[in-house]
């Protein structure tokens, strides 16, 4: 019993630092916004107004591309798997080691 | 004589628009557009919307009476997180389905200055969104370019391409004013793109 709680701690503690280490990549790889996520991105391109024929000027056009892009959802998800497992583990610890110091006496 | 005064009178108000051409603004190659920012503390906001129509009488001898009506399809509002979008569209914002339109309405121009093609001016209008009109003066700039839709549309004709970025409070509309301020901004810049046509035929 001492021996499977205290592999739950570790695992729940490995688990707790994987979950939060993935949380922010993945917030960092795409691009850390303060935003929630979204499943179209805006690109602006310049038009010219004329094609050919730049010295007219340009003309913004928008377009949306479909993509998904992860926001602060995934740092708020990290942070609270983090949280999740790092309870469990030292749960796990207290239990194992007050059922240790219970044998030992 | 009544009769002959009336006609004067139409034929005066004629004669503002008669050297003035008409420019459609739905644009066939769909690229006229508006694109919003709202940049709050904790949330920043892009977004776009591409139903623009509407029509502008303006006439390069006479740019201080161009006057028209720009309008845009408030269901057209676009941004990239769906579920913002519903909120945008639903009835506590924008209400698209009881307000479908956003109107800028041109009386006239003013302060312009000519530089090369374009024509830069303060449009003084109206405003209305979602039911509130608020009387506007935006910097503008026009750019004429006589005969040269034929290049970009296909079509024989003049082409009028306006460009204008401003700030509008989401406040003076009654967008829940002072509500959400940390995410929604009270203050949205917008940027107008917009060409429209005049075919000669």
């Amino acid at each position: 019993m001492i021996l499977f709680l205290r592999a739950l701690g570790i695992i729940s503690a490995l688990s707790a630092l994987a979950g939060l280490s993935l949380g922010i990549i993945i917030w960092n790889q795409h691009g850390a916004r303060h935003g929630f996520w979204e499943t179209s991105v805006q690109t602006t391109r310049e038009i010219p107004i004329i094609e050919g024929m730049p010295e007219l000027g340009f003309q913004q056009q928008v377009v949306w591309e479909d993509k998904l892009v992860f926001g602060i959802e995934t740092l708020i998800s990290g942070i609270i798997i983090f949280i999740v497992f790092m309870s469990i583990c030292i749960v796990s610890f207290l239990i194992s080691s007050k059922l240790s110091k219970k044998i030992v006496e | 004589m009544k009769i002959s005064i009336l006609a004067l009178f139409l034929l005066s108000g004629l004669a503002v628009f008669a050297g003035a051409t008409k420019f459609d603004f739905k644009d066939p190659k769909n690229i006229n557009n508006i694109i919003f920012q709202m940049d709050a503390p904790l949330e920043s906001i892009n977004g776009s919307g591409d139903e623009i129509t509407g029509t502008v009488h303006f006439d390069p001898n006479a740019p201080s009476a161009t006057k028209g009506t720009i309008l845009l399809n408030s269901a057209s509002l676009h941004v990239g997180n769906p579920v913002l979008k519903e909120h945008i569209h639903g009835p506590d914002w924008m209400n698209v389905k009881k307000h479908p339109t956003i109107t800028f309405k041109l009386s006239k121009l003013e302060n312009i200055r000519k530089k090369g093609l374009d024509f830069f001016a303060d449009a003084k209008g109206k405003m209305t969104i979602r039911n509130v009109t608020i009387e506007m003066n935006i910097p503008i700039r026009l750019t004429y370019l006589k005969g040269l839709l034929e290049k970009r549309n296909r079509v024989p004709g003049d082409l009028l391409v306006i460009r204008s970025k401003f700030v509008i409070k989401r406040d003076d509309f009654g967008i829940r004013a002072g509500e959400k301020l940390e995410k929604v901004a009270n203050e949205i810049e917008i940027s107008l793109n917009v060409a429209g046509a005049a075919p000669t035929n």
